[in-house]
């Protein structure tokens, strides 16, 4: 190899892109060339330099609060979402509410169960409040029965979130008392649970990463609920005036509240 | 429990769409926003760029081709974009004084043998302003590989798919970048003080 040559493959050499045999005489002209051995060694610095002194920074959070904004923006455009509560225009029969009310409920298994308990009647009894919340929705509605959850104390809960590195945290919701919270993992995704309580009616907040909801293996959440949320923010289902369930998104998160009291005292609640 | 049949998923349609994109294009945000960053030199341009970057990649998501290299889509997006909102006239080379460097590592190359210490002989205390600020007065298609290249990491293949250019073409500007980088970097250390060569 000449000079010439080697000064050619000089970065290929630097940057690990030569082949054996190139690496070969690359290796064999430097050791006996001592101005290419310098040039080598001053490019080798030089990268050196550069990455020591400059990290790759992550982009920050409002970039990508930004492109997703802008994004729902164009979807928007491109599909305008009927809002929701149209659905609700015209009064259907107590069956059909009440099957409405159950299917809400539902969308909410939808976020977090595996898919095998879709299809079963009665959830699992465990400490997932919303599967106690279906499990005793009657009880629920009437405010006898409010769902257990394993930790009444919010700084504890709050220390144990930021522990496992979840990325979740207690939303702050107007006018209610933190009750109870508990987190979990679902498919290894992380979700957090809340009962609150505004006067005597619980309110129950369940939360998790839009990003774990929506690359999950199978589809968690209906299309038009996800449709809504990604569009507007929001996705809202009632169940006659008392019981609600309120779907938004703040950043890259998803909370969905449940309580019994109709949709507009829900939203002051939210927003 | 049967009216959840009733709600089960339909599919198309848009959040088929949010869900490809949110899958294979925000991923690589950290990558597109280190090189607009670097580029405009600016975190609000950088902000602005990728912000426009995605928008348009959403717009034309369906010209991706699947299982193509979708970094260096969402790059020639950007470079683009980049290219129509920033890119001043284009710069000559400023005339860097090379030798001035190569006489200096030659009087100092042999006292040591560990790089560290030969890094700091020749570049002392330098800054992270210092170096950002070298890697900017570089001219644009120079600038562009080294920022690739040294700090985005991407192989040879993927610059030249980026740039569109062949992969040669990628090598010896890589080498020249760093030439006329350390030329700058060895006369920002030797302003400061940091070294002296007389």
């Amino acid at each position: 190899m000449t000079c010439k040559e080697v000064l050619e493959l000089m970065s290929a050499r630097i940057d690990g892109e030569l082949d054996e045999s190139a690496l070969h005489k690359f290796t064999q002209h430097i050791n006996e060339c001592r101005e290419c051995r310098n040039e080598y060694e001053l490019e080798q610095l030089t990268k050196d330099i550069i990455q020591q002194v400059i990290p790759p920074t992550k982009a920050p959070n409002s970039v990508l609060a930004a492109v997703r904004k802008s994004i729902a923006e164009e979807a928007q455009a491109e599909f305008p979402v009927r809002p929701p509560q149209k659905v609700f225009a015209k009064r259907p029969n107590r069956t059909f509410m009440l099957a409405l009310g159950l299917a809400g409920i539902a969308v909410v298994l939808f976020l977090i169960t595996p898919m095998k308990s879709h299809r079963s009647h009665a959830q699992p009894v465990d400490e997932n409040i919303v599967h106690q919340t279906y499990n005793n929705f009657d009880k629920v509605l009437n405010a006898s029965f409010t769902p257990d959850a394993r930790n009444n104390d919010a700084s504890m809960f709050t220390t144990s979130l930021s522990k496992c590195r979840c990325r979740l945290h207690m939303p702050m919701l107007k006018e209610c008392k933190f009750v109870k919270g508990t987190h979990s993992t679902f498919n290894n995704d992380h979700v957090a649970e809340f009962v609150f309580q505004r006067n005597s009616d619980p309110v129950y907040v369940y939360e998790a990463k839009l990003q774990d909801v929506m690359t999950a293996g199978s589809p968690r959440m209906d299309s038009n609920v996800l449709q809504s949320l990604l569009t507007t923010g929001w996705y809202a289902e009632s169940r006659e005036k008392d019981c609600s369930m309120i779907l938004h998104l703040v950043d890259s998160t998803v909370y969905c509240t449940v309580a019994d009291m109709n949709k507009e005292q829900l939203f002051a609640l939210l927003r | 429990m049967e009216t959840m049949n009733t709600f089960r998923p339909h599919s198309g349609g848009i959040p088929e769409k949010h869900q490809e994109f949110e899958q294979e294009a925000i991923p690589h945000m950290d990558i597109l926003y280190n090189y607009a960053l670097r580029m405009t030199g600016d975190p609000d341009d950088a902000h602005d760029l990728v912000q426009e970057t995605y928008l348009k990649a959403y717009r034309f998501w369906d010209k991706y081709e699947k299982g193509t290299n979708i970094r260096a889509w969402l790059f020639r997006i950007m470079k683009n974009s980049y290219i129509n909102r920033y890119r001043k006239e284009t710069k000559e080379p400023d005339t860097v004084d090379y030798e001035d460097i190569q006489n200096f590592y030659n009087s100092i190359r042999y006292e040591s043998t560990d790089p560290n210490d030969l890094q700091e002989k020749i570049f002392g205390g330098l800054l992270e302003d210092d170096v950002v600020r070298a890697i900017e007065s570089l001219p644009e298609d120079f600038r562009t590989v080294v920022i690739l290249c040294d700090i985005e990491g991407l192989s040879y293949e993927e610059i030249s798919e980026f740039v569109d250019c062949p992969i040669g073409t990628v090598r010896s500007r890589l080498h020249r970048g760093r030439k006329m980088l350390r030329a700058k970097l060895f006369d920002y250390a030797k302003k400061r003080g940091y070294v002296t060569n007389d």
